[in-house]
C-alpha cells in the first residue's frame, strides 16, 4: 500500500490517536485521568467480552470470574517478588487456561444454558475470592499491590508508572494492542467463522467448521483478555477485593457492549468511554445510574440491537471501504 | 442426629422457597421458553412490598401479602408486555439480555427507594414450636405449609383451569395454538402474572425470617434456574423434587461441610451435569 | 463409486424413519431420491451428512466408512449439502459466505491470522479465488459485494449452493433445491443443476417435482415410508407399479 493512499484511508483513526495522546496534556486533573485511564482498562475488558457474545453470539457471564483471575494473579505474583511483566502475562495464561477447562463442558450448552452455567462459574470465583482467606486476604483482599516496575532504557533513563499520566500510556497502550489483535481476528476467515457460528450453527457445521473449537477459542482468547485488564486493574489499583469478580461489574460491560455496538470493533471502546463519562458527569445522578443503565439496556435491545456504532454505520456507504479491508477483494470484483 | 435432623428441617424450609419460585419460573422459561433472568429480582420486589405495606402502611400480614402478590402479577404483565414481547422472534440470547436490563432496573430502583442495607419485616408469628426434637418457629412451618398449598392451587390451575390447559397447548405448539384460535399474547401474560405473583408469595412468607435485601433476588434467581434446568425443564414435578433437594443438600453442605461454600457445591454441580447432558437432567431439546 | 450407503436405519423412539436403505451414487452422475412427504428423504441426507447418526448400517465415502463422524469432519471429507428451507449466513455478505465456506481448506492457524503471515495471505487468495470462481459459476458475481438479504429466492438458493461448492465438495447433496420457487425460477436452478453436472460435478438431490426430476437425473431411488421401493432409470421408474402407487396413495406433486 503505498503512503499517500495509506493516509488518504485511516487519517480519522491518526487524528483519534494524536488526540489519545494527548489526553494527559488535555485533562490535567489527576482525577479525570485516573477515571479515563480506568475506562480504558474497562474498554480492554469489554472488547475481550465482544469477542465472545458480540461476534461468537455466546452470552458468556463468567467474563468478571476471569478478570479477578487475572487480577488476583498479578496481586499475588507481584507481591510474592514477581515482575509485572512476567506476572500480567502469566495471569492472563492462567484466565485463559481455566477458561478453556471451563468452556469445555459449558459450552457444549446453547443459549440461556450457557449465559446460566457461565454465570454459575463467575459467582464460584467471588465466593471463592472472598471466602479462602489463606489465598485471597478474604473479603478485605489484597493490598499493596506493588505498580507496574519500570522499563529500563539505556540513554533516557527508565520509564517508571508513579504519574498518572505514565499509567494512562501504559493502559492506552495495552488497549491499542488489544485493539490490534481484535482487528486481525475480526477481519480474517478465523473472524468470519466466529460470525457464522452465531449465525447459523448447523450450515457452520455442514460447511466444515468446527462450531465447538471455534466457541472454544473465541471464549478463550475473550478470557485472556479480561486477565489482562483484570491484571492491569489490579496493579494500578494497588488492591484487589471479591468486587472484582462482581455480577454488577460484568452487566456494566454488557451495558458498554450492548450500547456501544457488539459485534464491531468501535462499539465496545466508543460504549465503555462515552458511558463512563456520562456516568462521570453526572455524579449527581449516581444513584440512579444503574436505573437508567437497566432502562437503556432494555431499549437497545428492543429498538436498535446494533448499539450507537451501528445507529452511526447504518449509512451504508461505509460498507464498501469497509469491505475492501475485510477481504481485500479486487478492484474488479466491484462492478 | 439432632443436628442432623435439624438441618433436613431447614432444608425442606429453603427447599420449599425453591420449589415454588422455580415453579413460577417453569411456567415462564420451561413453557413459554422465555428466559426471564429478573425472576429472583420479582421475588426480592415482592418481599419489598410486603415490607413496604407492613412497616410503612401499617397493613396486617396477611393482607399485606395478598397486595403484594397482585402488585407483582400486574409488574409481571409490564415486564412481559415491554421487555419480552418484543423479542420473541429474535435470538434466545437477547431476551436474556432484556432480562438482565430489567434486573439491573429493579434492583437499582429497590436500592434508591429503600436503600442499600437490609431490612426486617416484624415476624407475626415468631413463637418456637418444638416439634419431633426440633426446635424451630410457626413461621417456618408456614412457610412450609404455604408451599404446599400453593403448589397443589398451581397444579390444579394447569391441570384443571382451561387457562391452564392452554398454557400447555401454547408450550407444546405455538403455531398450531394460534391456528386454533388462542391468543398467544394472552397467554404470555396470564404466565408472567401467575410466575411473578407466585414469587412475591414465596417471597413474602421467608420475608419475617430473613432479612430483605437488594441483592437477596440474584442469588435466588439463579438457584431458580439450576433446579429449572436440573428438574427438566418444563416439568412442573422435577421443578418441586428439585427445589427440596436443592434446599436440604445446601443445608446439609453448609451445616457440615462449610458455610461459605454452600453455594459452590450447587453451582458447580449445575455445570457438572450440563457438562455431562446439556439439555438438563430430564431436558429435552429446545432451541 | 463416490458415495454407498448400506443397509441405513433410523429410528426415532418407535418410529422407522429410515428403514434399511442401500444404494450408491457414481461419480459423476445426478442421483435423484423422491418419494412422498415423510418418506425419510431429508433423513437420510441428514445421516449421511453427520447431523444424526444411524441406528445401524454404514455410509462409504470412497470406500471410507463415515457414519458417526460429525458434521464438520464430513464436510471435510468431502461430502456438502444444501438444506430445504435455504440456509445462508445472512449476516454476511455474500462473498463472505462462500470464503468461510472454503475455510476447511485452508491450513493456517490462530497465530498466522494474528501476524498475517506468508500462508494466511496465500490461503486469503485461495480462498478468494475460489469464492470469485464459485459466484461465475452461480451467476451471482456481480452480487459479489452484497448483504445476503438483498437476493431474490431464486438467488439465495443459488447461493446457497454455491456455499456448497465453496467447499471443494466430491459429492453434492441438494435438499429440494427448488421448493418454494415459481416455474421461471425453477428452470434457472435446474439448469445450473445440469451445468454441475457438465462441470463434473457429483449430485445427489432430494427432488418432489416429477417432471424435473425425469429429464434431469440418471438414476432414481424411490422412498416410501423409509423404505426404498424402488431404484432405475426414469422410464423404469415411471412405469414401476409401487411407485405409482405410493404417489397415488399419497400427494403427486408433479
Amino acid at each position: 500500500m503505498r503512503r499517500g493512499q495509506f493516509f488518504r484511508e485511516k487519517w480519522p483513526y491518526l487524528i483519534l490517536l494524536v488526540f489519545a495522546l494527548a489526553v494527559p496534556a488535555l485533562f490535567p486533573s489527576r482525577y479525570v485521568l485516573q477515571v479515563i485511564t480506568m475506562s480504558c482498562v474497562f474498554a480492554i475488558a469489554t472488547l475481550g467480552l465482544n469477542l465472545i457474545l458480540g461476534y461468537t453470539g455466546q452470552v458468556s457471564l463468567a467474563h468478571a470470574g476471569f478478570f479477578a483471575i487475572g487480577a488476583y494473579g498479578v496481586a499475588m505474583m507481584t507481591k510474592a517478588g514477581l515482575s509485572f511483566w512476567l506476572a500480567l502475562p502469566l495471569s492472563a495464561l492462567l484466565a485463559a487456561a481455566v477458561s478453556f477447562f471451563v468452556g469445555l463442558p459449558t459450552l457444549r450448552t446453547r443459549g440461556s444454558y450457557f449465559a446460566i452455567a457461565t454465570l454459575c462459574f463467575g459467582v464460584i470465583v467471588s465466593i471463592v475470592a472472598g471466602s479462602w482467606f489463606s489465598l485471597t486476604g478474604g473479603h478485605t483482599g489484597i493490598v499493596g499491590i506493588p505498580l507496574p516496575n519500570a522499563i529500563p532504557f539505556p540513554l533516557v533513563g527508565e520509564i517508571g508508572f508513579h504519574s498518572k499520566a505514565a499509567q494512562y500510556y501504559l493502559v492506552l497502550g495495552f488497549l491499542l494492542l488489544t485493539l490490534f489483535v481484535m482487528h486481525r481476528l475480526v477481519n480474517s476467515v478465523q473472524g468470519l467463522s466466529f460470525v457464522a457460528v452465531r449465525n447459523n450453527e448447523v450450515l457452520a457445521g455442514a460447511v466444515g467448521i468446527n462450531a465447538f473449537a471455534t466457541k472454544l477459542l473465541s471464549f478463550v482468547i475473550a478470557s485472556f483478555f479480561a486477565g489482562i485488564a483484570g491484571g492491569i486493574y489490579a496493579s494500578l489499583m494497588r488492591s484487589v477485593s471479591p468486587d472484582v469478580a462482581s455480577i454488577n461489574l460484568m452487566f456494566n460491560w454488557v451495558v458498554y457492549l450492548l450500547l456501544g455496538g457488539a459485534g464491531t470493533l468501535a462499539g465496545p471502546v466508543v460504549g465503555t468511554l462515552a458511558i463512563s463519562a456520562l456516568t462521570e458527569s453526572l455524579q449527581f445522578l449516581a444513584e440512579y445510574n444503574l436505573l437508567v443503565f437497566g432502562a437503556l439496556l432494555v431499549a437497545a435491545m428492543v429498538y436498535c440491537p446494533r448499539g450507537l456504532v451501528g445507529l452511526v454505520e447504518a449509512g451504508g456507504k461505509k460498507v464498501r471501504v469497509y469491505y475492501r479491508r475485510q477481504v481485500g477483494v479486487r478492484s474488479d470484483l466491484e462492478g | 442426629m439432632e443436628v442432623f435432623v435439624q438441618q433436613v428441617f431447614n432444608g425442606i424450609m429453603l427447599g420449599s422457597t425453591y420449589a415454588v419460585v422455580a415453579v413460577g419460573l417453569t411456567l415462564v422459561f420451561g413453557i413459554l421458553h422465555i428466559p426471564n433472568f429478573a425472576h429472583g429480582h420479582f421475588y426480592m420486589l415482592g418481599a419489598y412490598l410486603t415490607f413496604f405495606l407492613v412497616t410503612s402502611w401499617k397493613i396486617d400480614f396477611w393482607p399485606a401479602l395478598v397486595l403484594s402478590a397482585v402488585l407483582l402479577a400486574l409488574l409481571g404483565v409490564l415486564v412481559e408486555r415491554i421487555v419480552f414481547r418484543p423479542m420473541r422472534d429474535q435470538p434466545h440470547v437477547n431476551a436474556f439480555i432484556s432480562a438482565i436490563g430489567t434486573l439491573m432496573f429493579l434492583e437499582a430502583f429497590v436500592m434508591v427507594v429503600w436503600g442499600p442495607q437490609g431490612h426486617r419485616i416484624p415476624n407475626p408469628y415468631p413463637e418456637t414450636v418444638n416439634l419431633l426434637g426440633v426446635v424451630t418457629t410457626q413461621q417456618r412451618l408456614l412457610v412450609i405449609a404455604a408451599a404446599v398449598v400453593l403448589i397443589v392451587l398451581l397444579h390444579l390451575f394447569i391441570k384443571k383451569t382451561v387457562m391452564g390447559a392452554t398454557i400447555e397447548a401454547v408450550a407444546q405448539n405455538r403455531e398450531g395454538a394460534m391456528l386454533v384460535g388462542i391468543n398467544v399474547d394472552r397467554v404470555s401474560s396470564v404466565t408472567f402474572a401467575v410466575s411473578a405473583a407466585t414469587a412475591a408469595i414465596a417471597a413474602s412468607m421467608v420475608a419475617p425470617i430473613f432479612m430483605v435485601s437488594p441483592t437477596m433476588g440474584a442469588l435466588l434467581g439463579m438457584k431458580a434456574f439450576i433446579v429449572v434446568i436440573l428438574g427438566g425443564l418444563g416439568s412442573v414435578p422435577g421443578a418441586i423434587v428439585g427445589g427440596y433437594i436443592l434446599g436440604i443438600v445446601e443445608a446439609l453442605g453448609g451445616g457440615y461441610i462449610s458455610a461459605d461454600y454452600k453455594d459452590v457445591f450447587a453451582f458447580g454441580a449445575l455445570i457438572l451435569i450440563l457438562a455431562i447432558k446439556p439439555t438438563g437432567l430430564f431436558g429435552k431439546e429446545v432451541g | 463409486m463416490i458415495l454407498r450407503v448400506e443397509r441405513l436405519t433410523r429410528r426415532f423412539g418407535g418410529l422407522l424413519a429410515v428403514n434399511e436403505v442401500s444404494f450408491h451414487v457414481e461419480k459423476g452422475e445426478i442421483l435423484a431420491i423422491i418419494g412422498p412427504n415423510g418418506a425419510g428423504k431429508t433423513t437420510v441426507f441428514n445421516l449421511i451428512s453427520g447431523l444424526l447418526h444411524p441406528t445401524s448400517g454404514q455410509i462409504y465415502l470412497e470406500g471410507v466408512p463415515i457414519a458417526g463422524l460429525r458434521p464438520h469432519q464430513i464436510a471435510r471429507k468431502g461430502i456438502a449439502r444444501t438444506f430445504q428451507t435455504t440456509a445462508l449466513f445472512n449476516q454476511l455478505r455474500v462473498i463472505d459466505n462462500l470464503v468461510v465456506a472454503h475455510k476447511l481448506r485452508t491450513t493456517h492457524g490462530l497465530l498466522d491470522t494474528l501476524f498475517r503471515t506468508r500462508r494466511w495471505r496465500a490461503d486469503r487468495e485461495k480462498s478468494l479465488a475460489r469464492a470469485v470462481e464459485v459466484l461465475e459459476f452461480v451467476g451471482l458475481r456481480e452480487k459479489a459485494l452484497h448483504p445476503v438479504s438483498t437476493l431474490s429466492q431464486e438467488e439465495q438458493k443459488r447461493l446457497a449452493i454455491g456455499v456448497a461448492l465453496a467447499t471443494e465438495p466430491k459429492i453434492v447433496l441438494l435438499d429440494e433445491p427448488t421448493a418454494g420457487l415459481i416455474q421461471d425460477e425453477t428452470d434457472g436452478i435446474m439448469t445450473l443443476i445440469k451445468k454441475l453436472k457438465a462441470a463434473g460435478v457429483t449430485v445427489c438431490v432430494i427432488e418432489h417435482k416429477m417432471r424435473l426430476i425425469m429429464d434431469l437425473a440418471e438414476r432414481i431411488i424411490v422412498l416410501n415410508y423409509g423404505n426404498k421401493i424402488a431404484e432405475g432409470t426414469p422410464e423404469e421408474i415411471s412405469r414401476n407399479d409401487a411407485v405409482v402407487q405410493a404417489y397415488l396413495g399419497g400427494e403427486y406433486a408433479a
